[in-house]
């Protein structure tokens, strides 16, 4: 047997796997620390579905607020144990500390959840929308590149795919580049399709979207099916032309189709 | 055949020979059930005992494993219910339990020299227990103690150091 002196007390990998999957998150990510070696096997896909594995389940619920929040299904019968691992608190709501160090809870809702990812929107600031990707078994967690308030003034998001070519997980979003005061003015109307994409450093612009903001604030969760999404009625564009609107994920263009009768 | 209990030798790698049931052994280690059914065609008339060779095992290992394996994997001397008594709450008192937990009060080496044992001898009740005790003893440490205790060489440049620290901030 091949020893490692340097690192890991001669212990293989698969060794030091299952002694790490046995520990608590907290201990895990403390463990990454450790040296290289056992970064890479704590980071490694099967090591976080083994370890997941192995955690107490975990009732993920949405509150009516859109809050999102976990409750350990086994709390009821070890609440010492549910208060040590810090349940209760919300999910993902970012804690950010004001100049005294108090930490403030800022609200987010969650909009989208593909692949164990889950897409929230966080109001950070007065006017600051922000779209966060989070990963809740690593926790960890990655902002995408902004939209609001620059370039665009207000933002809808549409839906949330992967882009399979490239594997990265994407935002669709409606922007309007122009402000609300901003109609009287001559121009263009400012309504885009933008991509953000998880690691991108800026928003890319897609194709120019129907004028007019969605109807009722918002466009409803699409509907996937073989890559496509698919929003049946509340887009721009559903009132004038009773169509429904398709998304094609790979090629990342958009068509209307005829409604399901 | 339930009558005349066979026994095999095993030879851990420094030598020393140890005598156990062939029915426990086989039921406790993959390993060495697998190298028992090969041998076996062989020795089927004669009345000789095998002896294996355990060459990844020291005798001081080999003898602790042993003392396990007949605990547990003796149906004559095992009492209650066999399974699953490691996943328990405290206070649920199987048997066995105290035995375990005696079995891995043991210093750092003897410990990893056990996880060793039980992965290459394929006892998974075995490795299952030794790799919650080495887990439990890291759960309290820092870093610097647990590289340490496994005699582990930070290979981090600060640099690296300091990004790990950030990328996992929370849980420090």
């Amino acid at each position: 047997m091949e020893e490692t002196p340097a690192c890991g007390g001669g212990l293989c990998d698969d060794a030091v796997m299952e002694i790490l999957v046995r520990l608590p998150s907290e201990s895990v990510l403390r463990c990454r620390a450790v040296c290289k070696r056992w970064r890479r096997i704590t980071t490694d896909g099967s090591f976080l579905a083994a370890h997941s594995a192995r955690r107490p389940r975990e009732l993920m619920v949405v509150t009516p607020s859109r809050r999102v929040n976990t409750i350990a299904l086994s709390s009821f019968l070890d609440p010492a144990a549910a208060v040590a691992r810090r349940l209760g608190g919300f999910l993902c709501d970012a804690v950010q500390r004001d100049k005294n160090g108090t930490e403030m809870r800022l609200p987010s809702s969650l909009l989208y959840s593909l692949d164990g990812l889950i897409v929230f929107q966080g109001i950070w600031g007065v006017s600051d929308i922000c779209f966060v990707v989070c990963n809740p078994v690593t926790r960890q967690w990655t902002k995408l590149p902004a939209l609001v308030p620059k370039p665009c003034f207000t933002a809808y998001p549409c839906g949330f795919y992967l882009h399979r070519s490239s594997g990265e997980y994407r935002l669709l979003c409606h922007g309007d580049e122009s402000a609300p005061w901003a109609w009287c003015r001559p121009g263009p109307p400012g309504d885009r399709y933008y991509v953000l994409a998880a690691g991108g450093s800026q928003a890319r612009r897609l194709c120019r979207a129907p004028e007019g903001s969605p109807i009722i604030s918002g466009y409803e969760t699409p509907v996937a099916h073989a890559d496509i999404l698919y929003w049946f009625s509340k887009h721009p564009e559903s009132k004038r032309t009773g169509k429904m609107l398709a998304f094609d994920t790979a090629s990342e263009t958009f068509r209307l189709m005829a409604r399901p009768p | 055949m339930a009558s005349e209990k066979k026994v095999v030798f095993l030879r851990s790698s420094d030598g020393e020979a140890f005598e156990v049931s062939e029915e426990v052994i086989s039921a406790a280690s993959v390993t060495i059930k697998g190298m028992i059914d090969e041998e076996s065609p062989s020795r089927a008339d004669t009345a000789a005992t095998t002896t294996l060779a355990i060459p990844n095992v020291t005798a001081a290992t080999l003898s602790r494993v042993l003392h396990y394996v007949n605990k547990h994997f003796d149906a004559a001397a095992v009492v209650g219910r066999p399974d699953d008594y490691i996943f328990c709450a405290p206070g649920d008192e199987h048997p066995l339990a105290r035995f375990d937990d005696d079995f891995v009060d043991v210093d750092n080496d003897t410990l990893i020299d056990l996880v060793h044992a039980a992965e290459y001898l394929h006892i998974k009740k075995l490795f299952d227990l030794t790799c919650k005790a080495v887990a439990d003893k890291l759960k309290g440490r820092t870093i610097d103690q647990i590289r340490e205790t496994f005699g582990i060489v930070n290979d981090y440049t600060v640099e690296e150091e300091v990004e790990v620290y950030r990328e996992n901030s929370w849980a420090f």
